[in-house]
């Protein structure tokens, strides 16, 4: 017989109604959580607020021609980079996982590094390499005599740096979704009598789809929210207008009426993508019983395969750091000083730091909250967290401090309205990695700690937060480099006087400077790639 | 009746549309071991889970040595009801080594380190303290599962579908094992299988279960050839009560 060793406890009941038959998620998680997407909701709601007070006239000034034109072009400029993005990496997702290209793996890394590179840095580079007096005329000019090249400053600098620093987007999701494809569909395929290029038509590329569409949002996001790279080219897209209103401050009503619209874009392509997705099902084989297919052998078309990848990661990957490297040299040797990149250096990664600190304390709740309690609540908790996906850094910024001057006035211009703008933009991203981490843990687990006579807040402690310890750490570091590589809301809520090296090199090459830019856009890069490798080596361990 | 370790008073559970556990009551005395025996699917696993505190039944009563631990408007947690639960997949923590894991359930103190050496003894695992989980075989997992599970001394032990993770070669003889651990803890056991041998060579009280619904609760004696009837037959007749009346769904002893 059992001998009861501790002495014996009256259990505390826990009355409920009748009709509660769930087991509810435990207040020290909702409670935050709730903070959360309170707080995820501060910026889109004042800034309806801000833009409903702005007047008649803001209103009117919408409707102008001008409006339209921005519009369409911002439309043009994303739907271009989106386009091009995919028919550049389809066929090279193609020839990096399913065919024998010489040297697959370098070319995987090398095409897939781009990534590192924000877009005001890819874009004061190509205008540097390729302006009209740039580098490539210098070098041609000997050479056959080449006064001028064409104008690189609007629509094609916006395009081609978009497109080079943000087609791997597109290109890491059709990868994962070409592993993912089982090798006896396509062998199905060839014994039913259709060829190589019958089958890719007709079976894989049908497959793709879900990886392609939720690439290609990713690329549309990026270039309707981008800031940097529009601005340095000066193309009159949404995002540099609305600086330009703010900066001008004439009409900040204005400003507030276009964020909206741009906010509404965004929405709208998000909502296209889930409505694609939602239509669609696709079900993978059988999980582990995939054998990796067969590598195609490419013969002779291996040579225009090798041309096409390295003239991808020359203009991509080599030109920009060529271009950098050059002009580090030529500022140094004019005497150029280090010493404030340092200090810009420092102060890129506290705010980094202490936003992915942040970012991760905030999405914990949340997380735990949509994976472990799903329910109407945690769900709406969860979607909260997605603002930050649909809403541009600019928009963001602009919002946070319409807030703070009207209702928050101490933090205006504060370190923590900065970190405050950084976990609202990037906040999807922690969330994202914790709950994918949180996935993976069976909740048998959780069950054992509860039936050894922990309660459910020690069982969060012991057994679940340090079995998702990979899944924050990986949530910390993206939250990190994107942070570090993050420029409109630094430029806006940076406190007086806080200067990272995104404001640097941004102050640098709006003014052209670019022997000034060189040196803290090289160490950024070089900054943002570690926590890069640190997520490409775990992902790598996580698969094994 | 005897000291009674478990008393379930009518017990329902439903998913949406779907009966799990329909009115389900069963009996068990301290010391004794009872297998819930059935298909899969049929509400065997909830019905374990309701008794653990997994869930939360619709209608009716769970006590637990006792205590009353489910009633409509009473709901105690799974950490304060006394149980042991061994897990399908064991599910010992990954991020703990074998102390750590069966420390879990103990509360600190002096006693702990003397509880951890006696259930290790118990289980025949002594020297393998600082193994992680990954570093142990199927058989030796299952074990520190158990041990983990009475480190407490529960007042019962939950096992779920126990022997269904090792190859048949092994299964007999951790069965015997477990059998003998737990009777030398003199531990309660209910334990959930679909396998009709385990369940009569292992308890003292098999409960079939089809449809949600207890359809027989007996020795296994009585299950192997029930008055009348050829063996298995309560199995074979879907839905249909067993050959004694007034004994739907009731299991007594």
């Amino acid at each position: 017989m059992a001998t009861v060793s501790r002495p014996f406890q009256v259990p505390r009941p826990i009355s409920r109604s009748r009709s509660q038959r769930r087991l509810l998620p435990p207040f020290m998680l909702t409670l935050p959580a709730l903070g959360v997407a309170l707080g995820m909701l501060v910026p889109i709601v004042y800034l309806v607020i801000r833009a409903a007070s702005a007047g008649e006239r803001a209103w009117l000034l919408l409707l102008r021609d001008r409006t339209l034109s921005v519009f369409l072009q911002t439309v043009l400029l994303a739907g271009t980079t989106t386009l091009i993005s995919v028919l550049i990496a389809v066929p090279l997702a193609w020839l990096l996982v399913r065919t024998d290209l010489p040297l697959r793996h370098f070319w995987t890394v090398a095409t897939a590094l781009p990534l590192v590179i924000p877009s005001y840095i890819g874009g004061f580079t190509v205008a540097a390499a390729l302006g009209p007096r740039g580098m490539l005329q210098k070098i041609l000019e000997p050479l056959i005599g080449v006064q001028r090249l064409p104008e690189i400053y609007g629509f094609p600098g916006a395009l081609l740096t978009l497109t080079l620093f943000s087609y791997p987007y597109v290109l890491l999701s059709i990868q994962a979704g070409l592993r993912g494809i089982d090798p006896s569909l396509e062998e199905a395929s060839r014994s039913l009598g259709h060829g190589p290029w019958s089958t890719f038509r007709r079976i894989i590329l049908p497959q793709l789809r879900p990886s392609i569409a939720a690439g290609s949002l990713l690329v549309a996001l990026y270039a309707l929210s981008d800031f940097g790279a529009v601005s340095l080219m000066q193309f009159d897209s949404f995002t540099r207008v609305i600086y330009m209103q703010y900066q001008a401050s004439i009409n900040r009503g204005f400003a507030a009426v276009m964020s909206l619209a741009l906010v509404a874009l965004t929405g709208l392509v998000l909502y296209s993508e889930g409505r694609t997705r939602g239509r669609a099902r696709y079900y993978r084989s059988a999980g582990g019983c995939n054998r990796p297919a067969t590598l195609i052998r490419l013969g002779r078309w291996r040579w225009p395969a090798l041309a096409f990848c390295g003239l991808l990661v020359l203009l991509a990957l080599m030109m920009p750091l060529g271009v950098m490297i050059y002009w580090l040299v030529q500022g140094l040797s004019n005497g150029e000083p280090l010493r404030l990149v340092w200090s810009a250096a420092l102060q890129s990664i506290i705010a980094s730091g202490v936003a992915a600190v942040a970012a991760v304390i905030a999405a914990v709740p949340v997380a735990v909250l949509a994976v472990r309690y799903s329910g109407r609540l945690s769900k709406w908790i969860e979607r909260s967290t997605y603002i930050g996906h649909a809403l541009p850094g600019l928009v963001v910024a602009l919002a946070l401090i319409f807030f703070s001057i009207n209702v928050v006035r101490p933090i205006y211009q504060t370190f923590a309205l900065l970190i405050a703008g950084y976990t609202v933009l990037f906040l999807p991203q922690a969330v994202g990695a914790i709950r994918s981490s949180l996935l993976q843990i069976s909740p048998r687990l959780e069950e054992a700690g509860r039936s050894l006579g922990r309660t459910p807040r020690q069982v969060l402690a012991t057994i679940t937060l340090p079995m998702a310890r990979p899944g924050v750490m990986a949530g910390a570091a993206l939250v990190f480099l994107t942070t570090m590589k993050e420029l409109p809301v630094t430029l806006l809520l940076s406190p007086i006087g806080f200067q990272t090296l995104a404001t640097r090199i941004w102050s640098a090459s709006s003014e052209a400077f670019w022997a000034r830019a060189a040196a803290p856009a090289l160490l950024l890069v070089l900054v943002s790639s570690l926590p890069m490798a640190f997520l490409v080596l775990g992902d790598r361990r996580w698969r094994s | 009746m005897k000291d009674v370790a478990i008393l379930c008073e009518g017990i329902s559970k439903r998913y949406g549309t779907v009966q799990a556990v329909r009115e389900v009551t069963l009996a068990l005395e301290r010391g004794q071991f009872l297998a819930l025996l059935g298909p899969s699917g049929c509400g065997k696993t909830t019905t374990l889970r309701l008794l653990a505190g997994f869930e939360i039944p619709d209608s009716g009563e769970i006590a637990i040595g006792g205590q009353k631990v489910s009633a409509p408007g009473l709901f105690i947690p799974p950490e304060r009801r006394r149980i042991g639960m061994v897990f399908q997949d064991y599910a010992l923590f990954p991020h703990m080594n074998v102390e750590r894991n069966i420390a879990y359930g103990l509360s600190r103190g002096p006693e702990q380190a003397a509880r951890i050496q006696e259930v290790l003894e118990l289980v025949g695992l002594v020297g393998l303290e600082k193994r992680m989980p990954h570093e142990l075989s199927g058989g030796q997992q299952q074990r520190v599962a158990l041990a983990r599970a009475l480190a407490a001394r529960p007042e019962v032990v939950l096992l779920d579908e126990p022997f269904s993770n090792l190859d048949t070669g092994l299964r007999v003889r951790v069965r015997a094992e477990v059998r003998e651990i737990l009777a030398r803890a003199g531990a309660t056991a209910v334990f959930v299988t679909h396998d009709q041998e385990e369940a009569l060579s292992l308890a003292d009280q098999v409960a079939v279960m089809l449809n949600g619904q207890l359809v027989q609760c007996a020795s296994p004696e009585e299950v192997l050839s029930p008055p009348g009837e050829p063996p298995r037959s309560a199995v074979r007749r879907r839905g249909q009560p067993t050959a004694r009346p007034g004994l739907r769904g009731v299991c007594t002893l």
